[in-house]
């Protein structure tokens, strides 16, 4: 087959908060006409950067198109010569506030346009392409995650280009929404198109692609071709294992421990909680669940169906419309008691011994302040009076550091300058040290803890929250990685569109099942 | 009692609501691409000064008008260079050309201080200036005013409606998606902030050439400053700047009629002028007020509110 596309020694190094990352460093990689290639690699391998050169110029760097050097140094010229990209980051690819239509400007030319026959244009483009009904006239902001993806797909297919790329489209669409999208690209393919596919899911790799490239620290490490190493793999989980190594660059895929434990007493309880979006959207319907000490209740669903507001509305940075939660526990004299946190004060929320790691690390941290201001933030208050007790500070923080092996030349650094990971252990090691009071055990709320996070720093925060479930702490953890709540849960409650479809417990979740249910399926039809 | 339906007295209203509805027009397409101009008040000055100075050295009203954009586009390039280039803080960026603005106004207009020129005349439409009242008030003005009615809608047209109108929006909400779908955003930004600067300067030539007739100095009295109000009482819509404009066009005019007005036990001799002086600025906080309270609604805020990247500085 003829190479469509060759990038060679491809540089690109970013400056910020005073390093260098070198985000390509001297990448080659090749498309060949009628392949789905899969780009792998962890979050910040470079990939996205990769593909995003040839929308804007590398550093340096050729690209060839048919074995012709090209200059693509902006959007339109890579449109010119038939490329066309779905994006990562919805955020700086579409325009909440228009359209869809609005949003789709690529087909349309001149000064005046008649948006009526855009409209129409995407309405064929959507059924040809078989990605579902949206109607174009819809503002982006009342669509969901999944049907901004959709249509984040369809503004680069609806340019009819030769070369597709997607960066990682299949992040917030459901397991049968993704087999519709692979059978989409087979037939793209079939027609001659080429395609490039970033992806975590490592399966859909195996199982879908012509190729494969592995990228790591801003380098290609290998490219395989799928059917040669099929008949070398026993097995689709040893291929997914190599893979896995190839991109972490160790053998690490180390099992999680996760002791058998009794679940302990009941801890927590949300009662029929009810609570609205932004948009004043009812997202969070009728939602109840406990948890218990000794345990780790997983709630899986793609992002974006209300779990992010039921976290909100349980810790009162959102107003609850209705629905209850209660903390049981004793207080004084061993007397059982039930509080009512409902629409109670953050802090008195926090002071039952309730700890809180949100996915956005912004709302956990004060980037300016130091590392060390940072760990106390919970606990200042403790030390009474005017002044601050520094000396215990010192201590404390000094010791949270090493025990996290935060990495950092000194307490005294703000947060800023530390890496996406060594900001998370920030968060970690404040939140799971914070102290309940006497006679009571942790309770954690964990949103996504791991997102963003390296293989080493995502292995370390999967063992910290192990160790306190089984030091009796009762933990929530929302994840929108299927593979996580698998590994980490006791219990695990499918949400979705504010609802939950039905818990399951550890030895009944598969990856099938609870697949099913993010989709919409009951609990009965899953099992079924 | 005031005759509020005496012709003349709203002829003399749509006069002066015209004054606020060219440079609100302009500064709506500026902060439409997401810059904010807080220099308008500057800029309406020196446009005023400059436009007088000029016709009346040249004796050709056009070439005063259109130096009077000139400046007003002059300015806005400043502020463009500043906030869109070097992404200066756009705030403290306006807020020194008004100083500029104001110190120029003075040099231009030194000269021509309380210099008799005869202005703009007025120009009635035939047949429509024959009906009854309305004829009288809207279509026996001066052509700046027919001006203001034809540009509203066209502009209107172009936000909404046009290829160019829906890439301005873009740039003003979401630059770094715009970028990304091959728009030059910086491009799309100076020309709306200088076309904000020419439509300000435009007001200016208006105010000492088509309206007032003469040039002393200060002789905006602030006015400048009420258009960025006005711009959020439009809601960023062309057609909606008319509303805020011809509310503060009546209570400059009716400031006057009220003057010799006895409110019982308030008032009972009459209203004093430093009361209804008040009236404009006063108003502007209760309209931003209540507007800010219905704004923050998500949902409202969704469909109608500021352009999502009005004043943020943008790096890509
Ligand atoms: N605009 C940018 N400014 C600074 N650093 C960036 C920028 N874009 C990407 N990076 C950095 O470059 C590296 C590669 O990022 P990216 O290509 O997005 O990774 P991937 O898509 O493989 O997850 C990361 O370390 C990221 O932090
Ligand atoms: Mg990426």
């Amino acid at each position: 087959m003829e190479t469509v596309l060759e990038m060679q020694n491809v540089c690109k190094t970013f400056y910020g908060d005073g390093v260098e990352i070198h985000a390509n460093d001297n990448v080659n990689f090749s498309l060949k006409q009628g392949e789905i290639h899969a780009l792998l690699g962890e979050n910040g391998a470079g990939k996205s950067t990769l593909v995003n050169n040839l929308f804007r110029r590398p550093d340096s760097g050729t690209i060839l198109l048919r074995g012709k050097e090209v200059e693509l140094s902006n959007p339109i010229a890579a449109l010119r010569h038939g490329l066309a990209i779905a994006r990562q980051d919805l955020s700086k690819s579409l325009i909440e506030r228009h359209t869809v239509a609005e949003n789709i400007l690529s087909i349309s030319e001149g000064f005046f346009l008649s948006l009526s026959r855009i409209e129409r244009e995407i309405t064929s483009a959507l059924n040809k392409y078989e990605l579902g009904d949206i109607d174009p006239k819809t503002k982006i902001w009342k669509l969901s995650g999944g049907e901004k993806q959709r249509v984040e797909i369809l503004k680069a297919l609806i340019t009819d280009p030769e070369i597709i790329i997607l960066d990682e489209p299949t992040s917030m669409l459901t397991p049968p929404e993704i087999v519709n999208l692979f059978r989409l690209l087979n037939s793209l393919r079939s027609q001659g198109k080429s395609i490039i596919i970033i992806t975590h899911h490592l399966e859909e790799a195996i199982n879908y692609c012509d190729r494969i490239t592995v990228m790591r620290h801003g380098e290609v490490v290998a490219t395989l071709e799928t059917e040669k190493e099929k008949n070398a793999w026993a097995s689709e989980e040893e291929g997914i294992r190599h893979l896995a190594t190839l991109m972490v660059g160790k053998e690490v895929l180390y099992e999680l421990a996760r002791k058998k434990m009794e679940p302990g007493k009941l801890t927590a309880e949300i009662q029929g909680l009810f609570a609205t979006n932004d948009m004043g959207d009812t997202v969070v319907n009728g939602v109840s669940l406990q948890l218990k000490e000794n345990q780790i209740l997983g709630i899986a669903g793609i992002s974006g169906n209300g779990q992010q507001e039921l976290v909100e509305a349980m810790l009162h940075w959102r107003k609850v419309d209705s629905g209850k939660v209660l903390i049981h526990g004793k207080k004084i004299d061993d007397v059982s008691i039930v509080q009512d946190i409902t629409g109670k004060s953050i802090r008195e929320i926090r002071d039952l011994g309730i700890a809180y790691i949100p996915e956005d690390r912004r709302k956990a941290l004060i980037l300016d302040l130091s590392i060390r201001e940072n760990l106390i933030l919970n606990s200042y208050r403790k030390s009474g009076g005017l002044f601050i007790d520094q000396k215990s500070i010192v201590n404390v923080t000094e010791e949270l550091i090493s025990i996290f092996k935060i990495k950092t030349p000194s307490a005294l650094s703000s947060v800023r300058s530390l890496s996406g990971g060594n900001r998370q252990k920030v968060v970690v090691a404040r939140e799971t040290t914070l102290a309940p009071p006497e006679g009571r055990k942790l309770i954690l709320i964990a949103e996504n803890p791991t997102f963003g996070l390296d293989v080493g720093t995502t292995q370390f925060v999967r063992e910290e929250l192990l160790r306190l479930r089984e030091e009796g702490a009762a933990i929530m953890l929302i994840s929108s990685d299927l593979t996580e709540v698998l590994a980490l849960s006791d219990r695990i409650a499918v949400m979705y569109k504010g609802k939950i479809m039905g818990i399951l417990n550890s030895q009944e979740a598969t990856r099938e099942k609870v697949g099913l249910m993010m989709g919409g399926s009951t609990l009965q039809e899953a099992i079924e | 009692m005031v005759e509020l339906l005496n012709p003349i007295l709203w002829h003399s209203i749509v006069a002066a609501a015209t004054f606020f509805v060219l440079p609100t027009l302009g500064e709506i397409y500026a902060e439409r691409s997401g810059i904010l101009n807080l220099g308008i008040e500057g800029m309406v000055i020196a446009g005023a000064a400059g436009s007088y100075a000029i016709a009346y050295q040249t004796q050709d009203i056009l070439l005063g008008v259109l130096f009077g954009m000139f400046i007003g586009g002059l300015l806005a390039t400043i502020h463009a260079i500043l906030t869109i280039t070097f992404n200066r803080n756009q705030v403290v960026s306006g807020i020194g050309l008004t100083i500029l603005g104001t110190g120029l106004s003075g040099l231009l207009g030194d000269a021509v201080i309380g210099k008799a020129l005869k202005g703009i005349d007025s120009t009635p439409i035939p047949i429509l200036n024959d009906i009854p009242t309305i004829g009288e008030v809207f279509f026996d003005q001066n052509i700046f005013v027919y001006l203001s009615f034809i540009l509203a809608p066209i502009l209107w047209f172009i936000l909404y409606k046009t290829r160019i109108g829906i890439l301005i929006r873009s740039v003003g909400e979401n630059p770094s998606a715009s970028m990304n779908q091959g728009v030059n955003v910086r491009l799309i930004r100076y020309l709306c902030v200088i076309f904000g600067g020419m439509m300000a300067g435009l007001g200016g030539a208006y105010l000492s050439l088509g309206w007032l007739n003469f040039w002393t100095d200060g002789m905006t009295q602030g006015r400048g400053w009420i258009v960025i109000a006005l711009v959020v009482v439009a809601l960023w819509n062309p057609l909606g700047a008319f509303i805020g404009s011809y509310l503060f066009g009546m209570f400059d005019v009716l400031q006057f009629s009220f003057q010799h007005e006895a409110i019982p036990f308030i008032f009972p001799t009459g209203i004093p002028p430093s009361v209804l002086k008040m009236m404009p600025p006063v108003s502007t906080i209760l309209f931003l007020a209540i507007w800010g309270i219905i704004l923050s609604q998500q949902k409202v805020k969704s469909i109608v509110g500021a352009p999502s990247a009005l004043a943020k500085p943008f790096e890509d």
